[in-house]
């Protein structure tokens, strides 16, 4: 089924467009990729308020934009937001105006009528052509074998883009060597690289209506990645047991109710000691400095990738 | 828009139970963001296993007796059930392991 963005009328764009535009400029919803809309007690999206549901099929049905999309637009917004509980039992939220001004700015550039389904395939060609460029911030923590796996993706892509078909044979291939180059990695910075990497190892059409979930956990290191530029190189190592910590904990297996059975920091004592309660309160004022002196550096990735959006929007 | 058949307790036996094909059963609730994030994933792989996997899901806040049944104590959770009878449970949440875990499994 093709979208047709507002169903092709600029009556509809606006009316579904402009109380959400007074909404957000109120700063009363909050960016959201699973698209709230009157969860409970979570402020609704701006997505989610445009076709007043959270449900992906009756979005579409209702601003002929693919949910895919919508989902990702929330999640780049959410990557700059700082979103706090404000003292009358709202919420606030501490951005940059470059990243706030998006809410609304990724609409707006929306043609009524056209169809935007290959958005988001072109955004992660994009995201995947960037992460393999040896100019990538992370791209020292890549290894051999995973940008190996990463180029074959990207020749596939490129090969589907342009219209030529791949068997499931091909991509049988690069998942085993995605997960292979997902095993041996043990640099702590390239696990969400490789997760992500392993992930999207699958016919970029089909991949799109999962991007932004696979997306977001590989923004999110990117992200905190640029912090250690402004860390002592004791605060960066510390960084580095967390991020051991966190692999060790999201790999452990977990019984039917979602419990651990054994202790999977035990053989890790510098991350168990970096995720304690007592250092995360002795680092919190330092940490959130270091945040706040990494800030320009992270809203210019995350205006660098919103602006990716508008131009394969305008370009659709 | 999706091709996961929503199971219920009224119509589990003939969608599940009389499956001449194995199924992949996707617990869920609507609450759940989680759930809600692996769906696409188990969407993408429906037309992949079409010959060999029936894939279904179950909200199990509509149908306690089927949580009940199955003893679902936290979801996401994806079983894998011949005739009704749970013979595996798959723990991977991306879709490149899930495939290779069902490689794994299905005849």
């Amino acid at each position: 089924m093709t979208l047709q963005a507002f169903g092709g009328s600029p009556a509809v764009k606006s009316q579904l467009l402009e109380p959400v535009r007074v909404l957000w400029n109120a700063r009363a919803l909050a960016p959201d990729a699973n698209l709230n809309w009157k969860s409970d007690g979570q402020p609704n999206s701006i997505s989610g308020a445009l076709a007043e549901t959270h449900d992906r099929g009756e979005f579409e049905q209702r601003t002929g934009i693919p949910a895919d999309l919508a989902q990702l637009c929330e999640q780049l917004i959410a990557a700059g937001v700082r979103k706090s509980e404000a003292p009358d039992g709202g919420f606030s939220l501490d951005a940059s105006d470059t990243v706030l001004v998006f809410g609304t700015e990724w609409l707006d550039a929306i043609r009524p009528g056209v169809d935007l389904s290959l958005v988001v395939p072109h955004f992660a060609r994009h995201c995947l052509d960037l992460l393999l460029k040896p100019n990538f911030a992370l791209a020292a923590h890549i290894g051999a074998d995973l940008r190996g796996v990463g180029f074959q993706i990207l020749s596939f892509w490129d090969r589907e883009l342009a219209g030529q078909s791949t068997t499931r044979g091909d991509w049988r291939g690069v998942q085993r060597a995605a997960m292979t180059a997902t095993a041996k990695d043990t640099d702590p910075w390239s696990y969400r690289v490789a997760t992500f990497i392993e992930a999207i190892a699958w016919p970029v059409q089909s991949v799109s209506r999962e991007f932004a979930g696979l997306f977001e956990p590989f923004l999110f290191n990117w992200l905190l990645y640029l912090e250690t530029a402004f860390m002592t190189d004791e605060e960066r190592i510390d960084r580095e047991h967390l991020l051991r910590g966190w692999k060790a904990m999201a790999t452990a297996p977990r019984d039917e109710a979602g419990n651990i059975d054994f202790d999977p920091l035990e053989s890790l004592p510098e991350s168990s000691r970096v995720i304690s309660s007592d250092h995360i309160m002795r680092t919190m004022d330092r940490m959130t400095a270091v945040r706040e002196a990494a800030r320009d550096r992270k809203d210019e990735v995350i205006r660098a990738l919103m602006n990716t959006v508008l131009t394969l929007v305008d370009s659709a | 828009m999706s091709d996961i058949t929503a199971v219920d307790e009224a119509n589990f036996d003939n969608e599940v139970v009389a499956s001449d094909l194995p199924v992949l059963i996707d617990f869920w609730a609507p609450w759940c963001a989680p759930c809600r994030a692996l769906l696409p994933t188990i969407e993408a792989l429906a037309p992949m296993y079409a010959d060999s996997l029936k894939i279904v899901k179950i909200d199990i806040d509509e149908n306690p007796a089927l949580k009940e049944k199955f003893n679902i104590q936290s979801i996401p959770q994806l079983y894998l059930t011949k005739a009704g009878e749970h013979i595996a449970r798959l723990t991977s949440r991306t879709r490149t392991q899930l495939a290779a875990e069902l490689d794994d499994l299905l005849p």
